[in-house]
């Protein structure tokens, strides 16, 4: 580190700066990660998405000033919704530091907490982070940050997934594949539950998640195909997409693939393949050149399968839980 | 990171006649560690020399461990134990002698490992866990950062060839039993350091109120070397020193840099570097040819100022915790 940063809050005047800031990170990360899309590496373009961030409901900030120069900034938001209890979040276009001082997360992160901890009672902290930004990654895993969830993307056209299995076929959901909607849902709450991924899931969040891919039949922008045994015509998995709006790491042309499950009878025999090359045969043909996912990287089956299936993380959610004691047991007799 | 084939990958409980595999794991870990680090002890290259650490291991209460063979032959193990002191609030607790993977081993299989011990553990009311890596295995640290684990503490090495003067004024000098009034200012600087963002680690009032008391006997101790920087009659810093206890991440003969600290306000004066520098010396004169010493990586002043002096991390202890709402958050299934 240079010298000695000042650290100030976050004001409307330093908007200009901050979206220098992610539009020069945006072209380090587009130089080696294409599915970052250029149209961020303008400052004027990245504006619109950290103000986005600094107007968010309950928002706070810090910048990081370097001989009068802002050398970062984090801006972050304090959720108090379920299930992520009394948490801050940073978004990925809410947090920049200049490339030589990757260091400066940390003074970033120490002083905008502080006042979520002491104040709010906020004991979780959910930071975005891009993957080829390795010195920033290692800044925020040395403040205890460890990964939770990955967002990642591929190309529609690149080499296909290989040669897929002949006795199964793809249709379109149909109004009455309700149950094997219902199914699904289960399928993707019951393999975040499960060990190494401990992701809490509470009866009511089931009911809801439940009813939202039921929901899923009704939205005429949405596709949901569903894989069926030729033979038997039964269901043997069954995939979401839909077109995302562009962001950071989401390019203009993307078809997002929300969600791909294989029921437990049918796995290891190609039906997440099936499914995956459907969806990117259907997004070459809606004209979206880049698929973008994203999973739990604790989930085992869900971690490999997507990497497998060729998508590169380009942004990681990082968490830490910080021990909830320290809010009295500050060593003061 | 390839889809483990299930027909080749089996995970079983670590019983007392793996001894011999895990030793042999953990000779493999040395000797890789060994290639970028030469100063750690060639000795536990052989297996025999783990033997009485895993023996160590296997006898404490609760111990719980897993191994990994692939095609048959042992790849990789994680054992460890639960800790139930208050600071650490039930713990699951691996030392770094309590994982490894064998040559060639994907590291992904200590995901697979993690799951199976970790279940022991998350079942029995363990949600705060911890592990150790090397930073000279990148891939397998970059496996635990996967599966939501961030680093908490930095064991470090470097030679103890430091030498250098204290500023003008300041005298150092061996401080003992008699100096416990003058030094009681210093006592409570590594907590009160520790309990600042971003490292928010808690310290009890309770345990805070007996420094006195414990520095007290610890000033008698005929083995440590306390260092003092002090000044007309005021201590300024002090820096204590001890053989270290011999582990595969300690050189043979090394001392420890137990722990220093300078008042707040004296910082940036090179007392530490001084302090070091006469700590050093002596360890020097003892025969030693490295130190080490550790660090919260979340603790930035310490960070900096233990990576400024050239202290290098041979491993990390890595810490998740895990949402204690998946206890009751789990719909059985």
């Amino acid at each position: 580190m240079s010298s000695t940063p000042r650290i100030a809050a976050f004001e409307q005047q330093h908007l200009d700066e901050a979206a220098r800031l992610v539009a020069e990170r945006q072209a380090r990360l587009h130089a080696v990660e294409p599915g970052f899309s250029q149209r961020w590496c303008d400052p004027a373009q990245a504006r619109i998405l950290v103000e986005a961030a600094a107007t968010a409901e309950r928002a706070s900030g810090v910048v990081a000033l370097l001989d009068g120069r802002m050398a970062g900034f984090l801006v972050g938001s304090l959720r108090l919704n379920a299930p992520w209890e009394r948490s801050g979040w940073v978004e990925l276009a809410g947090n920049a530091v200049d490339a030589g001082n990757p260091d400066l997360a940390r003074d970033l992160f120490a002083a905008w907490s502080e006042p979520l901890v002491r104040e709010m009672g906020a004991f979780r902290f959910l930071v975005n982070v891009p993957v080829p930004d390795r010195e920033a990654m290692e800044a925020w895993h040395q403040l205890g940050f460890g990964q939770m969830h990955a967002y990642g993307l591929r190309s529609t056209e690149e080499a296909g997934p290989g040669e897929l299995p002949r006795e199964f076929s793809i249709r379109r959901a149909a109004p009455d594949d309700e149950a094997v909607m219902a199914a699904t849902s289960e399928l993707i709450w019951r393999e975040q539950v499960g060990p190494p991924s401990y992701s809490p899931i509470t009866a009511e969040q089931v009911a809801s998640l439940r009813a939202d891919y039921v929901e899923e039949l009704t939205l005429d922008e949405d596709h949901v195909w569903v894989a069926v045994d030729d033979a038997t015509g039964e269901a043997l998995g069954v995939s979401i997409s839909y077109r995302l709006d562009p962001d950071l790491d989401v390019p203009d042309d993307n078809m997002k693939l929300a969600s791909t499950t294989t029921f437990p009878a049918a796995r290891r025999r190609g039906v997440a393949r099936l499914l995956v090359a459907e969806v990117l045969r259907n997004a070459r043909e809606l004209g979206a050149a880049w698929c973008v996912t994203d999973w739990r990287t604790s989930s085992l089956r869900a971690s490999r399968t997507w990497t497998s299936l060729g998508f590169r993380p380009t942004h990681v959610r990082l968490e830490r839980r910080l021990d909830e004691r320290i809010a009295w047991a500050d060593g003061a007799a | 990171m390839a889809l483990p084939d299930p027909g080749r990958v089996a995970v079983t409980p670590l019983v007392a006649e793996d001894r011999e595999a895990a030793a042999a794991l953990l000779a493999a870990r040395q000797r890789r560690v060994r290639a970028s680090r030469p100063e750690l002890p060639a000795r536990f290259e052989d297996p025999a020399a783990f033997r009485p650490l895993l023996d160590v291991l296997l006898a404490r209460d609760g111990a719980h461990g897993v191994l990994a063979r692939v095609a048959g032959e042992p790849a990789a193990f994680l054992l460890g134990y639960p800790r139930m002191e208050k600071e650490w609030a039930r713990a699951a607790w691996s030392p770094i002698e309590g994982s490894a993977l064998g040559d060639g081993a994907d590291p992904e299989l200590i995901r697979d490992l993690y799951a199976a011990w970790s279940a022991h553990f998350v079942r029995r009311g363990f949600f705060r866990q911890y592990v150790h890596a090397s930073p000279h295995e990148p891939d397998l640290m970059a496996a635990w950062v996967r599966t939501g684990f961030g680093q908490m503490q930095a064991h470090a090495v470097r030679d103890a060839s430091m030498s250098g003067g204290a500023p003008t004024g300041v005298t150092v000098r061996r401080a003992g039993p008699e100096d416990i009034d003058l030094v009681e200012p210093l006592l409570p600087l590594v907590a009160q350091a520790l309990m600042r963002p971003p490292a928010y680690a808690m310290r009890y009032p309770e345990d805070v109120a007996t420094y006195r008391d414990s520095w007290a006997e610890e000033l008698h101790q005929p083995g440590a070397y306390h260092w003092l920087a002090e000044e007309r009659g005021r201590a300024l810093a002090m820096a204590s020193f001890y053989l270290a206890e011999p582990g595969p991440m300690v050189p043979d003969g090394a001392w420890e840099l137990a722990l220093a600290m300078t008042l707040p306000e004296e910082r940036g004066r090179g007392l530490v570097r001084a302090l070091a520098a006469a700590g050093f010396a002596a360890a020097r004169e003892a025969g030693a040819g490295h130190v080490i010493t550790d660090w919260r990586t979340a603790s930035l002043p310490t960070h900096r100022s233990w990576t400024a002096l050239g202290f290098v991390p041979t491993h990390y202890r890595l810490h998740r915790h895990i949402d204690e709402r998946i206890a009751w958050a789990a719909p059985p299934g």
